[in-house]
């Protein structure tokens, strides 16, 4: 159905609640700058956003002259983001009353996820760009939010220019694919692309969009900017950048590149596959070097946005499939780990790995959290880190021939991994901190740790409803 | 819940309730003792319910898990992997008793130790290919803990060796498994990754040529065989006593269950082809493996590097794809296992007492623990293969396949095992006799609770070796079971 009605409006509930409220947010934080009321009135439009999209579970329809589509991919991926979001609001909870414009960050994280949920259910070009520089703009002013922190200054700057200089490339191959066809719809972009396969101006604009998307993907090579950004932001401004934004540039690759650039799968497969094994090798063997924890996170997090595009790049319905898993896998582990260092870091007084020490002594059920997320991330059983990796080397497998070597690198990537995540383990359980006093485990930063890990362990033993809406969510991207 | 599921879940819910009470470090031995004795009652249980003239698996059952991939939660055990499941309840039990007085965080050993029993059960009690790889790698984690905090001197080393050593070998195996899983899809006709399923398939023999060699890596590293075997002489002498008996004892075992159960029912064929390349890398390991033992001044390592030469007898058993080599080599995993562990416990009660295991600096020890020494060189024999021990059986009966399948290469293992007589002679004669070194005048003699397990191991390893029909009934029928699904 087409045209503004009650009913459609009805369909973008959750986008109307997250706009209002941040508007609301930013109108009352102003006059009143109140912290507690701004958390309480973000957490309950995000709750309220939530359970407005879970409503939305199992319908199928067009709205807007075609340009969004509510189905299950788009309802998942929205329900996946504005859980990502409670989770990091959540957090900031003892963050909050250390910054100045707590009420800003509030709304730039309401807003973010807004473009996110957006980016969801887009169908065509310009909703997609839009949405996603909604997403994007309201994130470059994190990094300083918090006034205390220097380094943020350098990473909000650093992320600002990577950031649109990248979308200036996005727009660029989004306009030559206009030129060619004369449509932005997906789908239809999809038809009218088959009778271009061999045109150069086509694979230029794909290279382009692999370019100006891989930057937000933190897809090496374009993932220089992420370690340093990652590292200078305020942790939980990092959370929710890798945990968030940087899952929504994904949804973005799976509509553009699977749905709109169909027609030239075969090289555009080569060469994400390419991307994914530079990424996932140059992320994990950067992050072996580090002895700075939240860096080596920072490295670790690039590996596994390699890891998610072996998913695109082995284009089948499984392994859609897979990247989605590990896209809901990796955004909780990214949120619980990173608000888990936060809360040490806060404790010891840096990021160092030598810091760690004792940990299971002073704190141990933050070291047993960590343990678990850590374990997860690793890729060990069970845990849900486990089945997203391992539904995407059953798709790579499935679409044997040379994707099988990618299944490998993979699998080899992951046995790597493990050295620096047992050796962030062993730091806390083996060495030994005589000198370090027991802290009191409580606060926002432990209780969403502790989420975190419960909940990889939970879904990790019972998987299955995760995964079967996963399948169903992939049949709309490749049916 | 059948009787299986409930020994799977015993050792786990005492980790469980162990933590909890983890304040309580004297309680909590004796609710370790209890929750590892708990899975012995349960198999004990389960021996008297279980038929070996089945030959197939038995006593489980099969729960829906994750139907949207096909896997289920499927448990059984067959004449194979009884033995076996019987061998982890009872080391880990006699483990918790040896481990008595450990000093340092003694809760988070036993818990460990608990988890560690669970994954090994797993391992062999699995029917689904999945939760097999579970089970195999939930083993690798308490491992590493153990090695990495209560190990010796290179402990950090080690353990991490250890960790991505054996987890890259598990992943290769992952991929074989996948791609048995599609493979097998596309004949089945639905998707499963149900292990009596898939061994139901045959294999293209092309496809085979392929999967074999990459599960023969996988298992080639946990076995261990030579030359993927570096991680272990540096797992085995770092870890702590108890870890090392597990170690040796029933995690090189699924390395031989993995082979026989994976490898080798599911693509026969392969496995024939690449026999050639089987029977060189178990001689190496027989061969080298007793040699580099003969070399060894530490008394663990040379152990640990006997263990490679004795796993070597499993390899070549089930290589000559004959009746005695197959019956042989499941013998000899369920031997190997209780004798390497009144060896390493020997060694463990030797570095207790005498705080070095360097044989350079033992001597005369026989006349301050003479009951340490004379168990401790009556394990050599039984390792070396004397007939009246348990070692002498499933050795004789390999020799057997070997010489009706490889004829003449049988020298190669007969050589190995007069090695193996030259290096436990020789240590043990100059660490129990000659002069007693002026530290080790006032060393004590092997304390109760290290007395009580080496002695229950000794009495088993004599009692079938002097009467090995009650093992052989059990796993009767399902060697022949083997041998006929092998030469097909």
């Amino acid at each position: 159905m087409d045209g503004v009605t009650v009913q459609t409006m009805g369909y973008l509930l959750p986008e109307i609640i997250l706009a209002a409220a941040g508007c609301v947010i930013m109108l009352v934080y102003s006059y009143t700058k109140n912290r507690t009321l701004a958390f309480i009135l973000a957490i309950d439009s995000l709750l309220a956003a939530m359970f407005a999209a879970v409503l939305l579970l199992g319908k199928d329809v067009t709205i807007i002259f075609g340009t969004v589509e509510i189905n299950t991919f788009a309802v998942l991926l929205k329900i996946i983001f504005i859980f990502l979001s409670i989770l990091v609001v959540w957090a900031s909870w003892n963050f909050a009353p250390n910054i100045q414009y707590a009420g800003e960050y509030y709304v730039f994280i309401l807003f973010a996820t807004l473009g996110m949920t957006l980016l969801a259910s887009a169908q065509d070009l310009l909703t997609l760009f839009v949405a996603f520089e909604l997403t994007s703009i309201s994130t470059y002013t994190l990094p300083l939010i918090d006034h205390r922190n220097e380094q943020g200054r350098e990473a909000a700057v650093k992320y600002f220019i990577t950031g649109s200089f990248s979308s200036a490339l996005v727009l660029f191959g989004l306009s030559i694919l206009f030129g060619l066809t004369g449509t932005l719809h997906l789908k239809s972009l999809a038809v009218a692309l088959s009778q271009y396969g061999g045109e150069p101006l086509l694979f230029a604009a794909c290279m382009l969009v692999i370019a100006g998307f891989g930057y937000k993907m933190t897809i090496a090579p374009f993932h220089l900017w992420a370690p340093d950004v990652y590292e200078g932001s305020p942790t939980p401004v990092t959370a929710f950048l890798a945990a968030a934004t940087k899952k929504g540039a994904f949804v973005v690759g799976f509509k553009v590149f699977l749905v709109a650039l169909v027609a030239i799968k075969l090289q555009v497969s080569i060469v994400l596959a390419a991307l994914a094994v530079l990424t996932m090798t140059l992320g994990n063997v950067a992050a072996l070097l580090q002895q700075d924890t939240k860096r080596m996170l920072a490295y670790s997090s690039v590996a596994h946005a390699g890891n998610i595009l072996v998913g695109l790049a082995v284009y089948s319905q499984l392994a859609v499939a897979g990247s989605i898993l590990h896209i809901v896998a990796h955004g909780i582990m990214t949120v619980g780990i990173f608000f888990g260092l936060f809360f040490v870091a806060g404790q010891r007084g840096g990021y160092d790995l030598a810091g760690f020490a004792g940990l299971r002594k002073t704190a141990p059920l933050t070291a047993f959290g960590l343990l678990l997320i850590l374990l997860s991330l690793a890729g060990i059983p069970p845990f849900l880190g486990f089945w997203s990796k391992m539904v995407l080397v059953l798709s790579a497998f499935e679409a044997g021939g040379w994707y099988v070597l990618l299944a490998l690198i993979l699998v080899l990537n992951s046995a790597l991994s493990l050295v620096y995540y047992a050796r962030i383990a062993r730091v806390m359980y083996m060495d030994s901190e005589p000198e370090a006093l027991k802290v009191q485990e409580k606060g926002s930063y432990v209780a969403v740790l502790y989420a975190c890990a419960i909940l990889l362990t939970l879904v990790g033993f019972f998987p299955d409803q995760l995964v079967a809406i996963s399948n169903e969510a992939a049949r709309f991207i490749i049916p | 819940m059948s009787i299986l599921t409930w020994m799977l879940a015993v050792p786990l819910v005492g980790a469980l309730v162990i933590w909890i009470n983890r304040k309580n470090e004297e309680q909590n031995k004796y609710l370790a003792l209890a929750f590892t004795l708990a899975p012995m009652a349960l198999g004990v249980q389960a021996y008297r319910l279980f038929d070996p003239q089945d030959v197939g698996f038995q006593l489980g059952e099969k729960a829906d898990w994750i139907p949207s991939l096909g896997i289920s939660f499927a448990v059984g055990v067959d004449g194979l992997s009884f033995p076996l499941l019987l061998l982890t309840t009872l080391l880990t039990a006699l483990v918790v008793v040896f481990s008595w007085d450990i000093s340092e965080r003694p809760s988070f050993y036993f818990a460990l130790l608990l988890i560690l029993e669970t994954g090994v059960l797993g391992v062999f009690a699995a029917l689904d290919f999945f939760l097999f790889y579970i089970f195999w790698e939930i083993v690798l984690i308490p491992m590493f803990f153990l090695i990495g905090i209560w190990g010796g001197p290179r402990k950090y080393y080690a353990s991490i060796k250890f960790l991505i050593y054996t987890h890259v070998a598990s992943l290769v195996m992952l991929l074989a498994i996948a791609a048995m899983y599609f493979k097998a899809a596309g004949i089945l006709g639905y998707y499963t990754f149900g292990i009596p399923e898939i061994t139901g398939v045959s294999f293209a023999r092309e496809f085979q040529l392929l999967v074999f060699p990459a599960l023969l890596f996988a298992f080639a590293v946990k076995l261990p065989m030579i030359p993927v075997h570096t991680w272990l002489p540096d797992a085995h002498v770092e870890a702590p006593t108890g870890g090392s008996v597990l170690l040796a004892g029933i995690l090189l075992k699924m390395g031989g269950y993995g082979l026989i159960r994976v490898a080798y029912l599911i693509n026969p064929l392969g496995a024939q082809a690449y026999t050639g390349l089987v029977v060189i890398l178990a001689l190496l390991s027989i061969v080298y493996g007793a040699f580099v033992a003969l070399a060894q001044d530490d008394l663990k390592k040379m152990i640990a590097y006997s263990s490679i030469s004795h796993m070597g007898f499993v390899v070549i058993g089930i290589a000559s794809f004959n009746y005695y080599g197959i019956k042989g080599a499941v013998f000899q995993m369920v031997g190997h296992g209780l004798i390497t562990a009144i060896l390493f416990m020997g060694c463990g009660t030797i570095q207790h007492a005498a705080d070095t295991r360097l044989i350079s600096r033992l001597g005369g020890l026989y006349y301050r623990m003479p009951l340490g020494m004379t168990i401790f060189v009556l394990g050599f024999f039984a390792s070396m293969g004397i007939p009246g021990f348990i070692g002498f059986v499933g050795e004789f009966s390999v020799l057997l396949g070997v010489w009706e399948s490889f004829k003449v290469l049988i020298y190669w293992v007969i050589a190995g095992i007069v090695i193996s007589v030259a290096y436990y002679l020789w240590a043990f004669h100059r660490i129990a006799f000659g002069e007693v070194r002026e530290q080790l005048k006032n060393i004590h003699d092997i304390k109760p609770y290290e007395a009580i397990p080496l002695l229950v191991l000794l009495a088993l390893t004599i009692y079938f070796g002097l009467n090995p029909n009650g093992l052989f009934n059990l796993i009767e029928g399902k060697v022949q079971d083997i041998f006929l699904m092998l030469n097909i």
